[in-house]
C-alpha cells in the first residue's frame, strides 16, 4: 500500500512538472518556490522503509528526472593532443533537504583520454578571482569514480529518461563525484564551474554542439530517497570560442 | 518448618555478579564460589545443596543479566518475561552443579577440587550451545578480560580453561583452607595458583589514554607491513533514533562527518558499528556505499542488515566491505542472532512466544563466513575476520577465523538498546578472544567501548564512551597461531572430565576396600 501511493505521488509529481516544462532552476523555473528534492520528500511516504531492497540494482536508479540548465560544456583543443573541458553552471535553487546526496557529473570525454589528476575542482565568483566551491564546510572534489560508471552506466546510458547514447561517437561517459551532506547555511542559489585537462589521440574530434545527444548531466542523487529519480540538469555542449 | 535463608548461595551468587558486572571487581571471581563450595565441601542433604545452589545462580544470574529489565529493544514486555522465565533455568543449572559436588563431596571432600571446575564448565558450555536459547555470557574467564596479565593462559586452555581454573581456586580454598587451621596452606597456595597464568607471556596492560595510543613501534620498525592502521567510527546513536526513515540521512551523515574526520590520519580500514548502514544490502551489494567508501578513498567496514535471497525467509544481520573499487561483499553473518529480540522464532516454546507477541526476534542464523581480503597500498593484503556483536561470544568462531589464517578481528557491536553493562561485557569477551588466539581485535560499538585491542588484550587506544567519535590507530598483525587456536578446547574439556572421572573412580574403590577391610 505504501510502495503504491509512493508511486502515485511519484508519478503525480512528475506529470505536474514535466521536463519539457522546467528550464533553468528545475522545479523553481515552474513558478513555484521550492525544488525538486523538496516537492519530492515533502511527503513522508516517500521516506525509505528501513526494510527496503535496493538489491535489484545494487540500490542505483534506474532513471533520472532530467531539466536544461543555463550554462554548459565547452572543448578546447589546446594543441599536440591535449584538451581542456570547461564545464559552467550558472546560479540555480539550492536544494532544502536535509539528507546527504552523491553529487555525480555525468561528463563525455574521448575514449583512451589519459590524465595525471583525475579530479574537479570546482570553483566560484567570477574567473578573475575565483574561490574554490565549499559547501557544509568543506571543499568540494570530484573525483573520476569509474566502479561508479561500471555499476550505473548499463543502466542509464540508452535508456528512458536516462543518458543518451554515445556508443555511435569517439567519446565515452565519465563519472565524477562527492558526498556533501545538505548544508542549511548555504545560500539560496548556488553557481560554480570548473575545468579538466587531458591528452586524447590526435584522430578525436571535438563534439558537435549541434546534436542533441551531446550535452553533460550534474546529477544530484539522494540514494536514501529511494522511489525518486535523481534530479539532474543538462549543460549542453558550446561550440568553441572563436579565436 | 522455616526454610533456612540459603545465606551462602546468595553470598556466591551476589560476589560472582559483581565480578562479572564490574570489570574492576573482576578477581573477586577467586573466592566469588568460596562460600557456596564451602557448604557443599560438608557434603550437605541434596535439598540443601540444590536450595543453595539455586540462591547462587539466581542472585547471580538475577543480578548479572539485571541489564535485560532496562533494555530498549524489543516489544513491549517480551524482554522482561524472558528474563522471568530464564533465569530460574539458568539458576537450576547452578542447583544442579551443586547436587553433583555435593554427592561427590559425599565421596570424599577432596573430590571436589577436580569434579567441582568440570561441572562448572559443563554449564557454561550448555548455556553457550543452547541452540536459539544460547545465552553465552557471564561464564567465570570473562570476569577477568580486563586484567588482561590474569588470562594468558587463555592462549592455552581458552576462556572455558579459565573459568575452569578460576572455580579449581574456589574449590581448593574452601576445601583446603575453610577458616580453620588449613588456612595459611590455602594462602600460600592461593597466589601460586594465580601467578601461574603470568608464565605465559608478558601482559602488563597498557596505557588507555587514546592521545598516548602507540603503535607497537617494535613491529613497525621491523616491518611496516606487519602494522595495520584501523579507523572506527562511533557515532553514538540512541536506538530510538536508528533505522527510523525519519533519520536516515541524519544518521548517515553523522557517519561520513566522523569518517571525514578521521579520513586524513590515512586508515587502511574504516570500520564502522553493527548495523549502521541503514539501506539493506541485497545480493547486488550496494552501490552508493561503494561510493561513499571511494570518496573516502578508504575501504569501510559496515554492518548491515540482508534481506531474504529468492527461496529465503529470514534476514541476516550481516558485515559488508565496501572498496573503492565498487564492491560491497558481504564479509560476515550474525550466526547467533540474540535471543527473543533478534532470532526468528524456531522450535514451539518460540513459535507459542511469538503468536503471544513476546518473541519480536526475525533474523535467521547467518552462515559462517571465511576471513576477508584486505587489498593495501604498497604492501601484501592483509587477511581479517569479522564478526557481528554476539558472535564474539562464541570462541569457536573467532578461533575458526584465525585458523583460516586472519592476522586482525573486527568485531562490530550495537548495545545502544541493552545498556552499558552489556556492552562493558561484551568488551571483556573481546579481549579474551584477542588473548585465546593471540590476534589483535579492533571493537567498534555504536555507542562503545569501542577498543583497539592488542594481541595480549590490552586496550591500546579507545574512543570515549557514549559520545560521537573517531580514531585510527595501528595494531600489528597477529604472529603465529597459539596453542588454543591450533588444539582448540576440546582437549581441556576432556582433560577436566577425565580428570573428574579418574579421581572419582579412584575415591569409589579406595571407599570400597575400606569397607572390605572393615566386614
Amino acid at each position: 500500500m505504501m510502495c503504491l501511493s509512493r508511486a502515485c505521488l511519484v508519478a503525480a509529481t512528475l506529470a505536474l512538472a514535466a521536463p519539457s516544462l522546467a528550464f533553468d532552476g528545475g522545479f523553481a523555473a515552474v513558478g513555484e518556490e521550492t525544488s525538486y528534492y523538496e516537492q519530492m520528500a515533502a511527503g513522508e511516504s516517500l521516506a525509505p522503509a528501513p526494510t527496503a531492497d535496493g538489491a535489484a540494482s545494487g540500490g542505483l536508479p534506474t532513471e533520472l528526472y532530467v531539466v536544461e540548465a543555463a550554462g554548459g560544456v565547452r572543448y578546447r583543443d589546446l594543441g599536440d593532443g591535449r584538451w581542456a573541458v570547461d564545464i559552467e553552471v550558472a546560479p540555480r535553487p539550492h536544494e532544502r533537504v536535509d539528507a546527504v546526496y552523491d553529487l555525480v557529473l555525468a561528463l563525455p570525454l574521448p575514449l583512451d583520454s589519459k590524465s595525471n589528476a583525475w579530479r574537479i575542482a570546482p570553483r566560484v565568483g567570477s574567473h578573475a578571482g575565483a574561490a574554490p566551491f565549499a559547501y557544509g564546510g568543506e571543499e568540494v572534489v570530484l573525483k573520476r569514480n569509474v566502479p561508479l560508471e561500471a555499476a550505473w552506466l548499463p543502466l542509464l546510458a540508452g535508456a528512458p529518461n536516462g543518458l543518451p547514447e554515445l556508443s555511435s561517437s569517439d567519446y565515452v561517459w565519465t563519472f565524477w563525484d562527492a558526498i556533501v551532506r545538505y548544508d542549511p547555511t548555504a545560500s539560496s542559489t548556488l553557481q560554480a564551474f570548473g575545468s579538466f585537462r587531458y591528452t586524447t589521440p590526435s584522430w578525436v574530434r571535438e563534439l558537435d554542439p549541434e546534436d542533441p545527444r551531446n550535452a553533460a548531466y550534474v546529477i544530484t542523487w539522494v540514494p536514501t530517497l529511494d522511489a525518486v529519480p535523481p534530479f539532474a540538469i543538462r549543460l549542453d555542449v558550446q561550440a568553441p570560442a572563436e579565436e | 518448618m522455616a526454610i533456612p535463608v540459603p545465606t551462602a548461595g546468595l553470598t556466591t551468587g551476589v560476589l560472582l555478579a559483581a565480578a562479572s558486572l564490574l570489570g574492576e571487581l573482576g578477581p573477586l571471581v577467586f573466592v566469588g564460589l568460596v562460600p557456596l563450595l564451602r557448604v557443599l565441601a560438608r557434603a550437605p542433604r541434596s535439598a540443601v545443596a540444590a536450595r543453595e545452589g539455586f540462591a547462587a545462580g539466581l542472585a547471580f544470574f538475577g543480578i548479572g543479566f539485571s541489564w535485560v529489565l532496562g533494555s530498549e529493544v524489543g516489544p513491549g514486555l517480551a524482554l522482561s518475561v524472558a528474563y522471568a522465565l530464564t533465569i530460574p533455568l539458568l539458576a537450576a543449572g547452578v542447583s544442579a552443579f551443586a547436587l553433583l559436588c555435593a554427592w561427590a563431596a559425599r565421596i570424599s571432600p577432596g573430590l571436589l577440587v577436580t569434579t567441582a571446575p568440570a561441572l562448572w564448565i559443563v554449564s557454561e558450555l550448555a548455556r553457550s550451545h543452547g541452540g536459539s536459547l544460547s545465552i553465552p555470557w557471564l561464564h567465570l574467564g570473562y570476569a577477568l578480560g580486563d586484567w588482561p596479565f590474569l588470562v594468558q593462559g587463555a592462549s592455552l586452555v581458552g576462556v572455558y580453561g579459565i573459568s575452569a581454573w578460576i572455580v579449581a581456586v574456589n574449590a581448593h580454598l574452601a576445601y583446603r583452607a575453610g577458616w580453620n587451621a588449613h588456612a595459611r596452606t590455602a594462602l600460600l597456595a592461593a597466589p601460586l595458583a594465580l601467578g601461574l597464568p603470568l608464565l605465559a607471556g608478558d601482559a602488563t596492560d597498557a596505557r588507555e589514554d587514546p592521545a598516548a595510543a602507540r603503535e607497537d613501534p617494535a613491529a613497525a620498525r621491523e616491518d611496516p607491513a606487519a602494522v595495520l592502521r584501523v579507523a572506527a567510527v562511533q557515532p553514538a546513536l540512541d536506538e530510538s533514533q536508528r533505522h527510523v526513515a525519519a533519520r536516515l540521512g541524519a544518521n548517515l551523515g553523522r557517519l561520513l562527518e566522523l569518517s571525514a574526520r578521521v579520513a586524513p590520519q590515512q586508515p587502511e580500514l574504516i570500520v564502522w558499528p553493527e548495523s549502521a548502514w541503514e539501506r539493506a544490502v541485497g545480493g547486488a551489494g550496494d552501490a552508493f556505499l561503494a561510493t561513499i567508501a571511494h570518496g573516502l578513498g578508504t575501504p569501510i567496514v559496515t554492518g548491515a542488515w540482508r534481506p531474504p535471497g529468492p527461496g529465503g525467509s529470514g534476514w541476516r544481520n550481516a558485515a559488508v566491505l565496501a572498496t573503492a573499487d565498487g564492491r560491497t561483499p558481504i564479509v560476515a553473518e550474525k550466526v547467533n542472532p540474540v535471543p527473543v529480540y533478534e532470532r526468528a522464532p524456531s522450535g514451539p516454546v518460540a513459535r507459542a512466544l511469538h503468536r503471544a507477541g513476546l518473541w519480536s526476534g526475525r533474523f535467521e542464523s547467518g552462515d559462517e563466513a571465511p576471513p576477508l581480503q584486505l587489498a593495501r597500498a604498497g604492501a601484501p593484503g592483509a587477511t581479517l575476520g569479522a564478526l557481528v556483536c554476539i558472535d564474539a561470544s562464541h570462541p569457536e568462531l573467532a578461533r575458526e577465523l584465525r585458523r583460516a589464517g586472519a592476522r586482525l578481528l573486527i568485531s562490530i557491536a550495537n548495545e545502544a538498546g541493552t545498556g552499558a553493562w552489556s556492552a562493558a561485557l561484551h568488551a571483556r569477551i573481546a579481549r579474551l578472544r584477542a588473548v585465546e588466539n593471540r590476534v589483535p581485535v579492533v571493537r567498534v560499538a555504536n555507542t562503545g567501548p569501542t577498543l583497539w585491542i592488542d594481541a595480549s588484550g590490552r586496550v591500546v587506544a579507545r574512543l570515549p564512551v557514549g559520545e560521537p567519535g573517531a580514531g585510527s590507530h595501528g595494531l600489528a598483525l597477529a604472529g603465529p597461531a597459539p596453542p588454543f587456536t591450533r588444539l582448540g578446547d576440546d582437549r581441556v574439556i576432556a582433560s577436566l572430565g577425565l580428570l573428574a572421572l579418574a579421581t572419582l573412580a579412584a575415591r569409589l574403590a579406595q571407599s570400597k576396600k575400606r569397607k572390605g577391610v572393615q566386614r
